[in-house]
């Protein structure tokens, strides 16, 4: 499933919000609008938190995270570490990284399983990530650009990249991630995909303006279409039963 | 380095060269310009530049917006395991992701990211040779390549050699795949962007063009082809116009080839210095400014915008003539040749072109210097020379002495050289190039300058350290050459010093600008006394209403509240002060005569007699009436002997009583009167002393009109009397009742008779017309009667009345146009006020703050006041606009003290009552101390007993038992067990009452 929402006017969905399989990060905004978006669809399964990062409502930008942890940048204040901390599930970690590009959101692009990063990214930080996200990390671009987390969106199912990558690279990435990949737009033409769109493993949320067709295609790539927890268990049980059998 | 990596860091640009042989010639040197314009051909690597710029941006590659839904089953997982950085390919999945934890493949992921090319993983070997790792970060990364090592070094000219082939290769591919339709358009495309176009002529040379003389650039041609033979017309429309304004600067100038046709520069303060930004653009930002400097560059901007218009609309000749329009305008400089009402330049026209080079500030030089620049044909010498980069033509600047463009080698000075050259000769470079041909302009070209260039020719060679040495010297003869310096002896005296003969004395301009002028109010009329006398009035109106003198302004006020009276009116103009005492005086010197006015009308007349009517003579106003009025006279006071007891009138006379402000009034026109007798012609005296007689004959006849003691009443002390006289002359007679002070009087006779010596001649005057005109109607007249009649005709004709109407109340005074009313509001006098409002002063009319008279009211009794008029004069006027919010009645008004009375009753009660709490609070305390004390005084024997027996006394209670009683007052039996007893010896008592009681008694027995 895949839902459109806006943040006080604003399209860029993926810059006021962070979506993972473990839980949910919603900036703190002037209407609850956005908020109760995110709730109605996601309050039955995990937490969906308000939350500030270093008193900039752009968390979705300063933070990365998937169900094994999250990462915050370094000037986050203790206070809302603490806040996050304690809304969070237990089984997930949080930490405070101290990196030069601090917009971790914009330079880290991950899934439950792999994370492709900056390429200046300090070396002390990868280790960090790996060790946090339990993810494996390559240094990579996307059509040349070194922000991975800005143009591009990646789930478990697949992913979303920057429209201009070319088809070896998306070949690359590909391989790399273990995930199909497509590349393609979100909010009528925006070619930020990473911050016009949060997507984990059952649902996603992208702008207003996002036009039908980018639509179904998210919901193909991501294969939301009848992805609800209880059948991605399922899934995941048969499996689970297939290999132990 | 730097150089070389930013050729290859940015692809997009054309790589540039110096050009080993250069010249130009211009194109109004129409020989050299055909020679050089002859046989062009499009220069080759026109072509070849093209294919670079986009070789990096292979956009066919990209996937571009994926359109088509991807269906579910057609998305996979790749399974190519390949860098596409390392350009390498992996066999398995752990081979891949090593590879990604490598340094070689960070090494050449910054390199892809700096634009560079990646190497193959022998190549990263050598460079990177022992260093074990390459950390992330950029920097570590830069500190490490330059760290002297071997490999390092190796590594950078392994660089140099990696960059060039790459460079190379661009091209080679570029011109493999030149034969391409598509691509050659793209690339016309992209040398479009530059300012210059290139051909090859005839002699195989490679010569430029600026594009924009070519053509408009909305009509560009497709092809480079058809762009030559616009370019071979050139030299055939060479009648150009160039025009520059930035920052309050314009020039502009009209050429015809090299020839000036016209030329005209402006400057205006229009960019606040050492800020920028034009006051309108600052403006369009909000909140525009209103500083003094703020509204002078507004004003400058649009005088500018006006006087460069006006040019160009008289130069309209001359612009029509035009092929080209050069034009440099930019921000909001646009408007000025693209707006208003009848724009100078339309938006479509074709001939307009920008200049498409940086230029300097708008002068009458830069302008020829743009010129020279756009008509030179730049020759790089041989084509074949250029074949992977556009050669870069030298800086040129204009000479004034030359009058030409010359070539400044930039291989001279570096910058940084040539801003340290200026600032060591004092100028900055924007003065430099303004004044006369800069250092810089002279380079090499030493065959036509002066010597004194040469020096600094020279010294432009000479390295850094030299040149300050150099420079001092040469400086030194830059000025030495104009003026030489003499030493003089001379001797100085200080002897003829004063002190502070010299200083010089504090401005003083700025005070006197800034003394105020009067407002036309202020200025005191001096050609009418008609107005003369308005002014008087109003100006002691005024006095009075900001003093708050409600007697002055009564008796002023007096004319209003009388309009019909002329005499009164006349009289009440008069006054220039506000006391009454000097108001006295005033009438002396200004108005000996009393008299006013002449009514020739017998309705006024009829309006005087029903005045008189009040006063007991109505039965002479029978004959008065059926008599023929020709003339009305009135009042000539007389010296009557008389009149020291009570007003007279004359025989048959119909009185009128009049309101006097001062008695010595009369007394000046008595005295007056005297004058006239004693310089009246003879037969005229006798006649006079005859009346006299008469008016002695008749005083007992004459009724007394009003006892004196309603004189007393009115505060006035004299009377004027208007008699009508039978023969239909009304004759007044202004008499003095009590002439109290008569010596003063004297005094003011001799100080006046200057005065009436004046009225004198003119009254001889009138009388000559008078008496010719009047004799024959007056021919039946007692002598003395006509020359009474005379007399007041002439003083009535003497003084001209002031119109006095109401009006004057209401004008407005000063500059801040407030009433009369806003005066005494203001200063809150309330006597004033009512009078004002009760004579007519209008309290709706509001001064230029808009402020009615209730507004500027300082208090609430002085607003009370407007509205307690209203109370009694609801209809007067008009209540709303004059802000007062209700009227006040005396029943509001008693209801209210009755309420604050009661309320003020109510607070004295609760006063009362609190003081009341509060005093038995004290009295209580004041016991328990007493009490105490008392306890404390109390020996320690005593103190048991007493704690014993309440202890006793608490025991029994306990115990259920009765209150036993221990022990009573003696004296009146009272139980005082437990209590502290008053004593004396040893009788102890319940109060010290009961103590003095039994004290007085004991005495009293013994």
């Amino acid at each position: 499933m895949a839902v459109r929402a806006q943040f006080e006017g604003q399209n860029d969905v993926g810059v006021f919000a962070k979506l993972t399989n473990a839980y949910c990060l919603v900036a703190i905004g002037g209407s609850e609008n956005f908020y109760s978006v995110f709730e109605g669809d996601l309050a039955d399964t995990i937490p969906v938190i308000h939350a500030s990062l270093a008193g900039c409502r752009i968390i979705g930008r300063m933070c990365v995270g998937n169900r094994n942890g999250l990462l915050v940048p370094i000037s986050t204040t203790d206070q809302e570490l603490q806040h996050i901390r304690n809304a969070l599930p237990e089984s997930v970690k949080v930490q405070r990284i101290e990196e030069r590009l601090s917009a971790l959101g914009n330079v880290i692009a991950c899934n439950d399983y792999v994370a492709l990063v900056h390429p200046d990214i300090d070396k002390e930080t990868e280790e960090i990530i790996t060790d946090t996200l339990n993810v494996e990390v390559f240094r990579q671009t996307i059509a040349d650009n070194v922000l991975v987390g800005s143009y591009c969106a990646l789930s478990n199912q697949g992913g979303l990249v920057h429209p201009k990558t070319k088809i070896e690279d998306q070949d690359e990435l590909s391989s790399l991630l273990q995930v199909p990949l497509v590349a393609g737009t979100v909010n009528r033409g925006s070619d930020v995909v990473g911050a016009g769109l949060v997507v984990n493993d059952w649902i996603a949320f992208c702008g207003l303006d996002t036009t039908s067709t980018e639509l179904s295609v998210i919901e193909s790539v991501f294969r939301l279409g009848d992805a609800q927890p209880s059948t991605i268990a399922k899934e995941m049980r048969e499996s689970l039963i297939d290999s132990m059998t | 380095m730097a150089t070389s990596t930013s050729s290859v860091t940015f692809p997009k640009r054309v790589p540039k060269g110096q050009a080993k042989k250069y010249s130009f010639c211009l194109l109004y040197d129409t020989e050299a310009a055909k020679e050089k314009l002859c046989g062009l051909t499009i220069a080759t690597f026109n072509l070849n530049l093209n294919e670079q710029t986009p070789a990096t941006f292979s956009e066919e590659n990209s996937a571009g917006p994926d359109i088509s839904i991807p269906d579910i089953n057609d998305l996979t997982i790749s399974e190519r395991m390949s860098c596409n950085f390392c350009s390498t390919e992996f066999t398995s999945k752990k081979e891949q992701k090593d590879h990604y934890r490598s340094d070689w493949h960070r090494y050449n992921l910054k390199q892809r990211i700096k634009g560079d090319n990646s190497v193959t993983v022998d190549e990263f070997e050598l460079i990177a040779g022992n260093i074990s790792s390459l950390s992330g970060s950029d920097s570590d990364m830069d500190s490490l390549l330059d760290t002297d090592t071997d490999g390092a070094q190796e590594q950078k000219s392994r660089k140099k050699q990696l960059r060039i082939p790459s460079h190379l290769r661009i091209l080679d591919y570029s011109s493999t795949d030149s034969d391409s339709e598509s691509s050659t358009s793209r690339a016309e495309e992209a040398t479009r962007k530059l300012p210059k176009v290139f051909f090859r002529n005839n002699a195989g040379e490679l010569i430029s063009l600026y594009r924009c003389l070519l053509s408009h650039r909305k009509m560009y041609p497709r092809t480079n082809t058809e762009l030559i033979p616009l370019v071979t017309s050139l030299p055939d429309h060479m009648t150009w116009s160039v025009f520059m304004a930035s920052g309050g600067h314009f020039a502009g100038a009209v050429f015809e080839k090299e020839r000036v046709v016209v030329h005209k520069t402006f400057h205006r303060y229009v960019v606040r210095a050492k800020r920028g930004t034009a006051q309108s653009t600052r403006d369009n930002q909000g909140n525009a400014p209103k500083s003094a400097g703020a509204s002078l560059r507004r004003y400058n901007e649009a005088a500018l915008i006006q006087d460069i218009q006006e040019l160009l609309s008289n130069w309209s000749v001359q612009l029509k003539q035009c092929d080209l329009i050069f034009l440099y305008a930019p921000g909001f400089n646009r408007q000025i040749f693209y707006s208003g009402k009848n724009p100078p330049f339309q938006k479509e026209d074709t001939r307009i072109r920008m200049i498409p080079f940086q230029t300097k500030r708008p002068t009458f030089n830069e302008i020829k210097r743009v010129h020279g620049m756009l008509a030179s044909i730049e020759s790089y010498g041989n084509e074949t020379d250029f074949q992977d980069f556009i050669p870069l033509s030298p800086p040129r600047t204009y000479s004034k002495e030359m009058g030409q463009l010359m070539v400044v080698l930039e291989d001279a000075m570096t910058p940084k050289q040539r801003k340290v050259w200026n600032r060591k000769l004092g100028r900055s470079p924007l003065a430099a190039d303004s004044s006369q041909p800069a250092s810089d302009n002279i380079g090499n070209q030493t065959s036509n300058t002066e010597s004194q260039t040469k020096d600094t020719v020279a010294a432009l060679v000479i390295p850094d350290h030299v040149i300050d040495a150099r420079n001092q010297t040469s400086s030194c003869t830059s000025t030495g050459s104009e003026s030489e310096l003499v030493f003089v002896k001379s001797k100085l005296s200080t002897a003829d010093l004063k002190e502070f003969g010299g200083t010089k004395k504090p401005k003083r301009k700025k005070k006197l600008n800034r003394k105020r002028r009067p407002s036309k109010h202020q200025i005191e009329p001096e050609s009418n006394i008609c107005d003369e006398e308005r002014y008087h009035l109003k100006n002691s109106l005024y006095t009075a209403c900001k003093m708050g003198d409600a007697e002055s302004l009564k008796n002023l006020l007096a004319i209003f509240n009388k309009p019909m009276d002329p005499n009164l009116c006349a009289d009440i103009s008069m006054p220039r002060s506000t006391s009454p005492k000097d108001n006295s005086r005033n009438y002396n010197e200004n108005t000996n005569p009393s008299t006013v006015k002449l009514d020739n009308t017998s309705s006024d007349l009829k309006s005087t007699e029903q005045k008189s009517v009040d006063y007991d003579c109505d039965d002479v106003v029978d004959n008065k009436t059926t008599d023929d009025i020709n003339n009305d006279v009135k009042t000539t006071p007389i010296r009557n002997p008389l009149s020291e007891k009570c007003g007279i009138s004359m025989e048959s006379v119909d009185t009128e009583v009049v309101t006097h402000s001062s008695s010595s009034k009369i007394s000046a026109s008595i005295d007056n009167t005297g004058n006239i007798e004693s310089s009246q012609v003879v037969d005229d005296v006798s006649k006079l002393d005859e009346f006299t007689n008469e008016t002695d004959n008749l005083e007992p006849q004459i009724p007394i009109p009003i006892p004196i003691d309603t004189w007393k009443e009115n505060e006035n002390d004299t009377l004027e009397i208007h008699s009508n006289l039978n023969d239909d002359k009304k004759l007044s007679v202004g008499v003095c009742s009590q002439l109290q002070d008569c010596t003063q009087l004297e005094i003011r006779n001799d100080d006046d008779t200057q005065n009436s010596q004046s009225y004198r001649e003119k009254i001889d005057e009138h009388q000559n017309i008078q008496r010719e005109g009047t004799t024959d109607g007056l021919s039946g007249m007692s002598t003395e009667k006509q020359q009474f009649a005379i007399n007041h005709f002439q003083t009535v004709l003497e003084l001209p009345s002031p119109v006095v109407t109401e009006s004057i109340l209401n004008e407005l005074i000063g500059d801040n146009e407030i009433t009369l009313l806003h005066v005494a509001a203001k200063e809150g006098h309330k006597g004033v006020i009512c009078m004002l409002l009760e004579a007519g002063a209008d309290p709706s009319i509001r001064d230029k703050m808009g402020q009615t008279p209730y507004m500027v009211c300082p208090n609430k009794d002085t607003r009370n006041e407007f509205r307690r008029f209203q109370g009694n004069y609801p209809e007067k006027y008009d209540y709303v606009k004059a802000q007062i919010p209700g009227p006040l009645t005396s029943e509001m008004e008693s209801k209210r003290k009755q309420k604050d009375a009661e309320r003020k009753k109510a607070q004295k009660k609760a006063k009362q009552e609190q003081l009341k709490v509060k005093k038995s609070v004290e009295a209580k305390a004041r016991a328990e101390e007493m009490e105490k004390q008392r306890f404390l005084a109390l020996s320690e024997r005593e103190k048991r007993a007493l704690a014993a027996e309440k202890r006793l006394v608490s025991q029994v209670e306990r115990d259920g038992g009765r209150k036993p009683v221990l022990s009573r007052c003696w004296q009146c039996g009272k139980d005082i067990t437990g209590k502290l007893p008053f004593e004396y010896f040893d009788y102890k008592f319940c109060s010290p009452k009961c103590l003095q009681a039994h004290r007085k008694l004991q005495a009293t027995k013994s």
